[in-house]
């Protein structure tokens, strides 16, 4: 006897309807299976219009992330017998708008991310020439980011963060924690340029340290530690331009 | 059309850490008013020695000893949700480990300790009046 | 970008939560158990005493300054940010005002209070 579990599907489907619905899938249950491997198969054998994002299958590429029973999950790291035999609710990611189905539209996302200029800046003139070789960095310089660069996008952090899901304005997490990686890398010298959007009033400053998106992020990049210490580094900042108005260069 | 998802008002009920959360944030309520208390005591002592004396005595009522028990369970979750946070703004580094976040946050409760017991010495321990 | 002020309030708010976390619970436990239970006497925090011990230092009253005056800019900030969470965004900067006004007046009068005592 072949047991089943039941999967609750959002769908959005533009062109035939306005408002979302929920459909009902049962599908064979099997202990090894990740909802993902679920879903995948209601794609297979029974429902071919059903849209969702996936890739590497191994919590590495990020795209697969849902909610799954309101807590924002890889699926492909959500195994069914966490939840059977209870039904599984899956909806797209909370926070972004909902272009089909399962499938967030991230351009929010990236555009944050790209704010915080997510790569290593020399100042004018600084850069090392390439005969030189590398930068060197030691074992502490390393772990004083590495946690950080650990992100792999998934934007659960955004879909667990209640006040960018009130706000989108907000930066959010992942790409604050992006920043962070960067400010904290001792090759880069990029944090002055990165503060004015990090520290900036819809920067780091709407967060009210909630938590949970280093509750559910997969990597333990810990965005909202992240955020604390820029706001710590931040308000540091502003006491020192107050007071020492000639002490840092702009 | 990308279709927007609304929050409703209520979205802090959904889910216990969201709900836990609004707890912890609406402590603040039992925060300012126990200064609120002490302000008012202030006045009082400002007053003079029967304005003073009825102001304190305020405290041995029932009314007062209900809004300090819940205001106190208010006020301790605030204490420990928030020494618990401490790791995450406060990083050191002892040469190349970083100091655990069991260490940041046990520094907080160890000076916890100390203030409340200088605080109960300081209020109640100095012996006569005067 | 424009430059934000938030880390005034931001620091305000987080000295302010210290002290709280810090101070508040004993008082309470002394103003609201140990004394009404009839463990201490309420004579501990008689007027001769307490009126001596505040009045006869500025160390003292710059203490009492700050437990009573910093944990009120907790409360505005925190108070202002869960009514924007639960509802009220629109109208975040009137709640600001009122919010931070009210910690700001709470602490002038604290301030005028304690100084005259
Ligand atoms: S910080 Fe964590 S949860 Fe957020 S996008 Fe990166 S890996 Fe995902
Ligand atoms: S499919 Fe790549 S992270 Fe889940």
């Amino acid at each position: 006897m072949a047991q089943t579990i039941e999967l609750e599907i959002f769908r959005y489907r533009p062109e035939q309807e306005s408002e979302p619905t929920l459909q009902s899938y049962e599908v064979p249950y099997n202990e090894e299976w990740v909802v993902l491997d679920a879903i995948n198969y209601i794609k297979d054998e029974i429902d071919g219009t059903l849209s969702y994002r996936w890739s590497c299958r191994m919590g590495v590429c990020g795209s697969c992330g849902m909610m799954v029973n309101g807590v924002p999950r890889l699926t492909c790291a959500a195994f069914l017998k966490e939840y059977y035999p209870r039904k599984i609710l899956v909806e797209p990611l909370d926070g972004f708008p909902v272009e089909r189905d399962l499938v967030t539209d991230m351009d929010m996302f990236v555009a944050k991310l790209t704010s915080v200029s997510p790569w290593i800046i020399r100042n004018e003139g600084e850069e090392k020439p390439l005969e030189e070789g590398t930068y060197l960095q030691s074992p502490g310089e390393l772990a004083e980011y590495k946690h950080y660069s650990m992100c792999i996008n998934c934007m659960l952090c955004y879909a667990a963060c209640p006040v960018f899901a009130l706000d989108t304005n907000f930066l959010g997490p992942a790409a604050i924690a992006i920043g962070q990686r960067y400010n904290m890398d001792s090759r880069d010298q990029g944090r002055d340029q990165r503060q004015e959007v990090i520290a900036s009033h819809d920067g780091i400053w709407h967060c009210t340290l909630v938590g949970e998106c280093s509750t559910v992020c997969p990597k333990d990049v810990d965005p909202a530690g992240a955020i604390q210490r820029a706001k710590l580094s931040s308000t540091t900042d502003y006491f020192k331009d107050l007071l020492m108005p000639w002490g840092r260069r702009t | 059309m990308s279709y927007i998802r609304k929050v409703p008002n209520t979205w802090w009920l959904k889910r216990k850490p969201y709900t836990l959360f609004i707890v912890r944030e609406i402590t603040c309520v039992a925060v300012a008013g126990y200064c609120a208390f002490l302000l008012y005591l202030m006045y009082a002592l400002r007053q003079g020695p029967e304005a003073y004396a009825a102001a304190l005595g305020l405290i041995m009522s029932p009314t007062s000893y209900v809004l300090h028990v819940v205001g106190l369970l208010f006020v301790l979750y605030h204490t420990i949700t928030w020494f618990n946070v401490t790791p995450k703004v406060f990083v050191f580094y002892v040469g190349e480990e970083r100091v655990p976040a069991v260490v940041v946050a046990g520094a907080h409760y160890a000076g916890w300790l100390g203030v409340s017991a200088l605080v109960a010495w300081l209020l109640l321990g100095t012996g006569t009046p005067g | 970008m424009a430059k934000s002020n938030e880390p005034i309030f931001w620091s305000l708010f987080s000295a302010g939560g210290m002290i709280a976390a810090l101070v508040l619970p004993t008082l309470m436990v002394i103003t609201g158990l140990v004394i009404p239970h009839g463990f201490a006497p309420l004579d501990a925090l008689s007027y001769e005493r307490v009126h001596a011990v505040v009045s006869g230092s500025i160390v003292v009253k710059l203490v009492l300054f700050g437990v009573i005056a910093l944990p009120f800019f907790h409360w505005a900030h925190r108070f202002k940010f869960t009514l924007v969470d639960v509802g009220l965004r629109k109208i975040s900067l009137l709640l600001a005002v009122l919010c931070y006004g009210s910690a700001i007046a709470g602490t002038v009068f604290t301030a005028v209070v304690l100084w005259r005592i």
